[in-house]
């Protein structure tokens, strides 16, 4: 057993599985979609973003490829309705059938040295996960099985929604909506990395991706953030001598104290002194190394 | 003429081969029905939103009403 990543496993409900279906729906998905798509085979997954056309962070999700016409997507926490509505808006003359089959949907993820159980339902979704720095995968089940016949092969250690919650801040993984959403670009939380495609051609919102790339920079970033006593709740404005300089977005305890994401303003904050939480409190948040 | 032929047409004029504007023109219809469906409009009210979209759209206009994904908190 890999002491850095024991086998364990956590129950959690998808804000979002779609069914996308028709004969247009590969080049209608990979004309929205921020990465490309042509690359995955049947059985395939791929993580992206929806943008609307200035740039801006609308969902998340992954993109599954079940056939030639036929895709699912999966998001943690971008609304079903969300995504649907931005799809459904540029469905015009497209054959492309989009079903929401979010309401029967369970989902497991699964650490460990050999996290696909064998004995997994045939529908059943797995792809690797982004939401810990250790790799993990993620299982679908879209009927609502929440775990499988074959019990024995999954891990025994559950993890709860705030150990998970602790795992994907301490490896700074946004949360889409919440940490980077509609008013924030990808870029602003390093989304550009791993959600974007510079090479895969046209897609909604690839004009601003694209003059980012080549000549621009974000004003705010996300970044990590500690401070000491309960977490507070998030969103919540956060102060920098008086003066606001961004906003925490997410907040999690750990271990008598907390840590958290940020929208900081790359221009106004002081690496090195503390944030508050209002204009006059004491600056007591302090901003990790990659802030 | 019927309403697919006429659509059928209306694609070439704006410069689809007649293939495509075939398979346009049958999208138009089926989406019109869905649209209508959805959003609780008659069928003739979804295919004249559609082709204010498509028409608008080819002359690189952004139709009236159309702004899905505007930032709802910017």
């Amino acid at each position: 057993m890999n002491p850095e990543n024991p086998p364990a496993f956590h129950r959690w409900r998808p804000a979002a599985l779609l069914r996308v279906s028709g004969e247009d729906s590969a080049t209608f998905l990979q004309g929205q979609f921020t990465n490309d798509l042509q690359k995955i085979i049947p059985g395939g997954a791929v993580y992206g973003l929806w943008l609307n056309q200035k740039g801006k962070t609308l969902a998340d999700s992954f993109v599954v490829r079940i056939s030639k016409h036929e895709f699912r997507v999966v998001s943690y926490f971008s609304a079903a309705a969300v995504i649907r509505e931005r799809l459904e808006a540029y469905v015009i003359a497209d054959d492309v059938v989009i079903e929401d089959l979010t309401a029967q949907a369970t989902a497991m993820t699964v650490f460990g040295d050999d996290p696909i159980p064998s004995a997994i339902p045939a529908n059943a979704l797995t792809f690797s996960g982004r939401r810990a720095r250790t790799p993990h995968t993620e299982i679908i089940f879209p009927s609502g099985e929440s775990r499988p016949h074959g019990g024995s092969m999954f891990p025994n250690a559950e993890i709860s929604r705030l150990e998970m919650e602790r795992r994907r801040i301490n490896a700074r993984i946004p949360a889409v909506p919440f940490d980077i959403g509609p008013a924030d670009l990808p870029n602003e939380g390093g989304l550009e990395r791993q959600a974007i495609s510079f090479t895969k051609g046209c897609y909604l919102g690839q004009e601003v991706m694209a003059r980012l790339k080549s000549m621009g920079q974000v004003r705010r970033t996300l970044g990590f953030v500690k401070g000491s006593g309960a977490a507070p709740l998030a969103p919540a404005a956060l102060f920098q001598a008086g003066r606001k300089i961004g906003e925490l977005r997410s907040a999690v305890g750990e271990g008598g104290n907390w840590i958290g994401l940020a929208l900081l303003s790359r221009l106004q904050v002081a690496h090195g002194k503390g944030l508050a939480l209002d204009a006059t409190g004491p600056a007591e948040i302090f901003i990790g190394a990659d802030a | 003429m019927s309403e697919e032929e006429q659509l059928r047409a209306l694609c070439e004029r704006l410069g689809a081969e007649p293939a495509q504007a075939a398979t346009m023109a049958a999208q138009l219809l089926k989406r019109s029905a869905q649209l209508a469906a959805e959003r609780g409009i008659t069928r003739e009210a979804a295919l004249e939103y559609l082709l204010t979209l498509v028409v608008k759209g080819r002359s690189g206009e952004v139709a009236p009403g159309f702004n899905p994904g505007e930032p709802r908190n910017s």
